[in-house]
C-alpha cells in the first residue's frame, strides 16, 4: 500500500525506472481492439525481467552480455541453456546483485537490482555454480549461520534450520561436519541455504553439474517441489537434457545474447526449420533397403555422410535438416521410390547440436 | 520510539559473521594451546628480565641515593619488567592481527564463499567488520590474559597504575590497527598468503621503520648519535631544535610510546642540567626508547623539571598520547578502503569510497509485460 502512495508521490521516477511497463502500457493501449487472448497476454505476472542487459567486464573488450531481455513468469521452472562462456553465470550474477549491470537492468519481483540490490536480495535464493562449504561448520551450523545473516534468530532459526533439512534429505547429517558430504549433499545443502529466507526467486547456476544420476533425479524432484511451493525457479544448464523434463520453458543463450525462448515444443516447432533431425526408417525385405539407400542419396536435405544402415535390423538411419515437413516429404520420397516402409520415426531433435554449430560459425 | 528500539536491538545483536569466526577460531585446542604458549613465554621473559636487572638482589633496605641498591633499584626493575611486558605485548600484536585479518575476504575469495556471502543483506561493510571485530577480540583477549603478569610491576613500583592503562591504549589500538591493515591487504590482494606477507613488511615499517628513519636522519645531522657533542663540534641531539623532527617522527613507533609512558613529557628539549642528567645517553635520539624512562629516579627529578622543558609535540601532547590518536587514523583509514576494494569486480571506474548513499525513494512496482518480451 505505501508502495503506491510513494509511487503517487514520485511521478517523475516512474519513466526510467519502468521502461518495460511503459512498453508493455503502450503495446496494450495499441492494441486494445485486438483479441482478448493478446490482452490476458499482458496479464502474466512476471517474476524477473531483464531488460536491454549488457555486461562488460572490466578490461574486456567484448560484451558478456549483449542487448539480452528476458522475462520468466513466475511460478515457472525456467532453464537457461547455453554453452560455457555463453553467458549464462554472468546473467545470473547480475540478477543476483553480485555484479553491475553495465547498461540495461534486471528487475525481481518488480525491484531493480540497480537500484535496489538489497530488497532484491531479500527475495532471492542464489545458488553459485562453483560454490564452497565451510569444512570447519556441522550442517545444521551452516544453515544456522545463513539464517543468521537474514536476521533469523532463536527457536524460529531452528525450527526453520530442521524443515529445510527434511526438505533437503539431510535431517540426519544436521550434526555431521561439511567435511564428509558427497557432491549431491553439498549441492542439496547449498539449495538448502538459499532458501533460509523464503526467497521469491531462486537462482540455481548449474546444480545439476557433476553428479551422479539419482543426485540428479533427486534433484528435479526438489525443483518440481519448490515449484509446486509457488517459486520461481531459474536454473541453468549446458546441457539441455538435464533439464528438459522440469523445466516449463527454457531460453537458450548464445554469446550473451538470448536465441531462442519457450517451450522445448515451440523451440523447435520456430527453430527447428533449420534444426538437424535423425530419422530411422525400417523397411520390409533387403530390396528395399537397397532402394531406401539409393533413395537417400537423391534427396536433398539429407545430411552428406549422415547414412547408417543396419543390414541385420533392415533399418536405416539418416539425418536431415530441414523442418517436420522435411521428414513427410521424406517418407513420400522413399514410397515414391518403391521402398516398403514398415516403420518410420524422429529420433530426436537435436536443438542444442543446431545451435552449437550456428556459434562454432 | 520504535526506531530507537530497533537500532539498539541491531546494536546488541551480534554480527552473525563475528561469532562464526569466534566459534571457528576457538573451537579445538588450537586457541589454547596458543594462548598457553604465549603466557609461558611472557612469564619466562619477565622472570629473565628480573634476573637480569639484579631482582634477586636484597634491594629493600640500603642507601636510597645508591641507584644500585634500596628502592631506587626496585624502582628501575619495575620499570624494566613495564617496558617488557608492553614490547613483548606489540610484538605479539604485530604478529597476530595480520595473521588473523590477513585472511578476512581472501580466504572466503579462495574457498568460494564470497559470493554465497554477497547475496545475503549481510553487504560487505558488515562482512569485514565482522571478521575485523573477531579478530580485535581475539587479539584484545590475549592483550588482556597478560593483565596478572603486567601487574607484578607493582609489587617493585617506579610504575603507576595509570602508566598500565596507558600502556594498554597503546597495545590496543596497535593490534586494532595491525588488524585493519591485515584486513585492506587481504580485500586488496585477494590471496591469503601474499595478504599476510604484504601486512607483515607494512607493519614492520611501522614497528621498526619509524625508530630507524629517526635515528639515520639524527646520525645525518650529527654525524654520530652515540656519544656528547665535543664542545661545539656536533649540536647536542638532546637540546639542539634541529633534532626536533626526527623527535617527532617517533608517533609512529609503537615501541618509543611504550618508552614515553615513563617520561610523560616525552618528547621534549632538556632545557637546563637536571634533565642531562637524567637523560645521559643520545641513544634516546637512536630510538630506544629506553631512555624515555626515569633511570632509577621514581619520577621526583623529572617533575621538578618539568616546567623547563619545552614540549615539541602540537599542545604538549605526550608522544603516546599522539602515537594512541595517529594509530586510531590509520585503523580508520584502513578500514574504510578495506571496504572500498572488497567490491566483487573490481575496476578503477567502479572503486567508490563506501560512505553511506543519501536513502532514495521507496521501489516501484514493475508492471507485468508481454511474454513475447523475450528477444535477443
Amino acid at each position: 500500500m505505501s508502495d503506491n502512495l510513494q509511487l503517487d508521490e514520485n511521478p517523475e521516477e516512474q519513466p526510467a525506472e519502468r521502461p518495460a511497463e511503459q512498453a508493455a502500457e503502450t503495446e496494450a493501449e495499441k492494441s486494445s481492439e485486438q483479441p482478448a487472448e493478446t490482452v490476458q497476454e499482458y496479464e502474466i505476472p512476471l517474476s524477473l525481467q531483464a531488460v536491454g542487459l549488457f555486461k562488460r567486464y572490466a578490461r574486456r573488450q567484448d560484451y558478456a552480455l549483449n542487448d539480452f531481455n528476458l522475462s520468466v513468469p513466475t511460478g515457472q521452472i525456467f532453464g537457461l541453456i547455453g554453452a560455457n562462456g555463453a553467458g549464462k553465470t554472468t546473467f545470473l550474477k547480475v540478477c543476483s546483485t553480485i555484479l553491475p549491470p553495465t547498461a540495461g537492468d534486471v528487475y525481481i519481483e518488480g525491484y531493480s537490482v540497480r537500484k535496489y540490490p538489497n530488497e532484491v536480495r531479500r527475495l532471492i535464493g542464489y545458488m553459485p555454480d562453483d560454490f564452497g562449504l565451510y569444512d570447519d561448520m556441522a550442517v545444521g551450523e551452516y544453515l544456522a549461520f545463513f539464517a543468521a545473516c537474514y536476521g533469523l534468530h532463536g527457536k524460529k532459526r531452528t525450527r526453520l534450520v530442521n524443515e529445510l533439512l527434511q526438505l533437503v534429505d539431510l535431517a540426519d547429517k544436521k550434526n555431521d561436519s561439511l567435511r564428509g558430504l558427497s557432491r549431491g549433499m553439498k549441492q542439496r545443502l547449498c539449495l538448502a541455504h538459499a532458501l533460509v529466507h523464503d526467497p521469491k526467486v531462486l537462482l540455481l547456476d548449474e546444480p545439476a553439474s557433476g553428479v551422479d544420476p539419482r543426485a540428479r533425479y533427486e534433484l528435479r524432484e526438489l525443483l518440481r517441489e519448490l515449484s509446486r511451493m509457488g517459486k520461481t525457479v531459474l536454473v541453468s544448464s549446458h546441457v539441455l537434457a538435464e533439464l528438459e523434463e522440469v523445466c516449463d520453458s527454457i531460453a537458450i543463450v548464445q554469446r550473451g545474447k538470448l536465441v531462442a525462448c519457450g517451450t522445448t515444443d515451440e523451440i523447435a516447432n520456430n527453430f527447428g526449420g533449420a534444426a538437424q533431425r535423425t530419422v530411422t526408417v525400417r523397411v520390409l525385405t533387403k530390396l528395399d533397403l537397397l532402394r531406401a539407400e539409393a533413395a537417400t542419396v537423391e534427396f536433398m536435405q539429407v545430411v552428406k555422410d549422415s547414412v547408417v544402415i543396419d543390414e541385420a535390423a533392415r533399418r536405416l538411419e539418416v539425418d536431415i535438416m530441414g523442418d517436420e515437413a522435411s521428414c513427410a516429404d521424406f517418407l513420400a520420397y522413399l514410397t515414391n521410390a518403391g521402398v516398403h516402409v514398415a516403420q518410420f520415426g524422429q529420433k530426436a531433435i537435436r536443438l542444442e547440436e543446431f545451435f552449437l554449430r550456428e556459434e562454432a560459425v | 520510539m520504535g526506531k530507537v528500539l530497533r537500532f539498539s536491538g541491531r546494536l546488541l545483536r551480534p554480527n552473525p559473521v563475528t561469532v562464526r569466526e569466534m566459534k571457528a577460531r576457538m573451537r579445538g585446542p588450537r586457541a589454547f594451546a596458543l594462548l598457553g604458549i604465549y603466557l609461558a613465554v611472557l612469564g619466562l621473559l619477565t622472570y629473565m628480565v628480573y634476573v637480569r636487572s639484579g631482582g634477586g638482589n636484597s634491594y629493600s633496605y640500603g642507601n636510597p641515593s645508591q641507584v644500585t641498591y634500596g628502592p631506587t633499584k626496585s624502582f628501575e626493575i619495575g620499570q624494566n619488567l613495564f617496558i617488557t611486558i608492553f614490547m613483548f605485548l606489540i610484538f605479539v600484536m604485530a604478529l597476530v592481527a595480520p595473521a588473523l585479518t590477513g585472511g578476512a575476504i581472501s580466504r572466503e575469495v579462495e574457498g568460494r564463499t564470497y559470493e554465497l556471502l554477497l547475496v545475503t543483506p549481510i553487504n560487505r561493510r558488515s562482512l569485514i567488520f565482522g571478521k575485523f571485530l573477531s579478530a580485535l577480540l581475539f587479539v584484545f583477549f590475549l592483550a588482556l590474559a597478560a593483565i596478572p603478569v603486567a601487574c607484578i610491576v607493582f609489587i617493585f613500583g617506579g610504575v603507576e597504575p595509570q602508566d598500565i592503562l596507558a600502556g594498554y591504549a597503546i597495545v590496543l589500538i596497535s593490534g586494532a590497527a595491525y588488524a585493519a591493515i591485515g584486513a585492506f591487504f587481504s580485500s586488496l590482494i585477494r590471496r591469503t598468503g601474499p595478504a599476510i606477507l604484504v601486512s607483515y613488511v607494512v607493519v614492520a615499517l611501522l614497528v621498526l621503520g619509524s625508530q630507524l628513519t629517526s635515528s639515520s636522519i639524527v646520525t645525518a645531522i650529527n654525524g654520530d648519535t652515540n656519544r656528547f657533542p665535543a664542545g661545539s663540534i656536533r649540536p647536542d641531539p638532546r637540546t639542539d631544535p634541529a633534532f626536533d623532527f626526527p623527535k617527532r617522527i617517533l608517533v609512529f613507533s609503537p615501541l618509543a610510546s611504550i618508552g614515553s609512558v615513563l617520561t610523560p613529557n616525552a618528547p621534549f628539549r632538556p632545557n637546563n642540567t637536571d634533565d642531562l642528567q637524567y637523560f645521559p645517553a643520545s641513544t634516546l635520539f637512536g630510538g630506544n626508547p629506553n631512555t624515555y624512562y626515569r633511570q632509577g629516579t621514581g619520577g621526583q627529578f623529572a617533575q621538578n623539571n618539568a616546567l623547563a622543558r619545552q614540549p615539541i609535540l602540537p599542545n604538549g601532547w605526550a608522544l603516546w598520547g599522539a602515537y594512541v590518536l595517529v594509530y586510531s587514523g590509520i585503523l580508520a583509514l584502513f578500514l574504510l578502503l578495506s571496504i572500498a576494494v572488497a567490491r566483487p569486480e573490481r575496476s578503477v571506474r567502479h572503486f567508490r569510497l563506501p560512505f553511506r548513499k543519501p536513502r532514495q525513494a521507496r521501489p516501484t512496482k514493475v508492471a507485468p509485460a508481454n511474454q513475447g518480451h523475450n528477444r535477443g
